[in-house]
């Protein structure tokens, strides 16, 4: 289950992002701020972002910011940072509006905690139903409940 | 859905073009691609990873 992923205040809904790589900075702070991962995490997911491109933008509209497993995961985590107005990312994905970050301590973890995302955002109308709540208890509804 | 038994890893580039190169199929968003040439693999780009209709396309499409 996902919600054992989301640590305290790791969703957060805004306006919008000065920049795909703002949002992504953003995104994993949530993961730094509850306890996932040391600061060091988000210049790993940068440095990757920056070499290789958005590589991270799996599905239209959909970044899973994330680094290879390093000493700087603490613990599995998943956060979350969806914007009203969608940011550029230079993906074919374009734009992007649902900004996931995740950690893992290795790549079991990793596998496992994919698994879960992949079933729940394979299901028709996830993705919209994640776009469209108006409030945070209504994501929080469709992340760890399945509630659509 | 595809009746294939695989055994299905999360791999880095590194791990990927590593001496272990016992992947017969890669998928990997078109970003990677360039990082995954000359691996013994087919290695497939996939546009929208949790679409099914895609991921079972281009795997029927590369293993038959």
């Amino acid at each position: 289950m996902l919600n054992s992923y989301f640590g305290p205040g790791s969703i957060v809904t805004q306006d919008t992002s000065p920049s795909f790589m703002a949002a992504v900075t953003q995104s994993v702070s949530l993961l730094v701020a509850s306890g996932k991962t040391k600061l060091s995490y988000i210049d790993e997911v940068l440095e990757s972002l920056k070499a290789l491109g958005p590589y991270f933008v799996i599905a239209p509209g959909l970044a899973l910011a994330h680094a290879k497993p390093s000493d700087s995961v603490l613990a599995p985590g998943m956060a979350l940072l969806r914007l009203d107005e969608p940011v550029m990312s230079g993906s074919a994905n374009d734009p992007v509006s649902l900004i996931f970050s995740f950690c893992s301590p290795n790549a079991s973890e990793h596998m496992e905690m994919l698994g879960d995302f992949g079933q729940l955002m394979s299901t028709d109308k996830v993705m919209n139903s994640l776009l469209n709540a108006s409030a945070l208890s209504v994501i929080e509804d469709i992340l760890f409940k399945n509630a659509l | 859905m595809l009746g294939i038994e695989a055994e299905v890893r999360a791999v880095s580039i590194e791990e990927a073009r590593g001496a272990d190169k016992m992947a017969q199929v890669i998928l990997a968003t078109p970003e990677i691609l360039d990082q995954l040439g000359g691996i013994p693999a087919e290695v497939i780009a996939i546009n929208n990873i949790f679409d099914l209709g895609e991921l079972g396309e281009k795997l029927k499409a590369t293993l038959s």
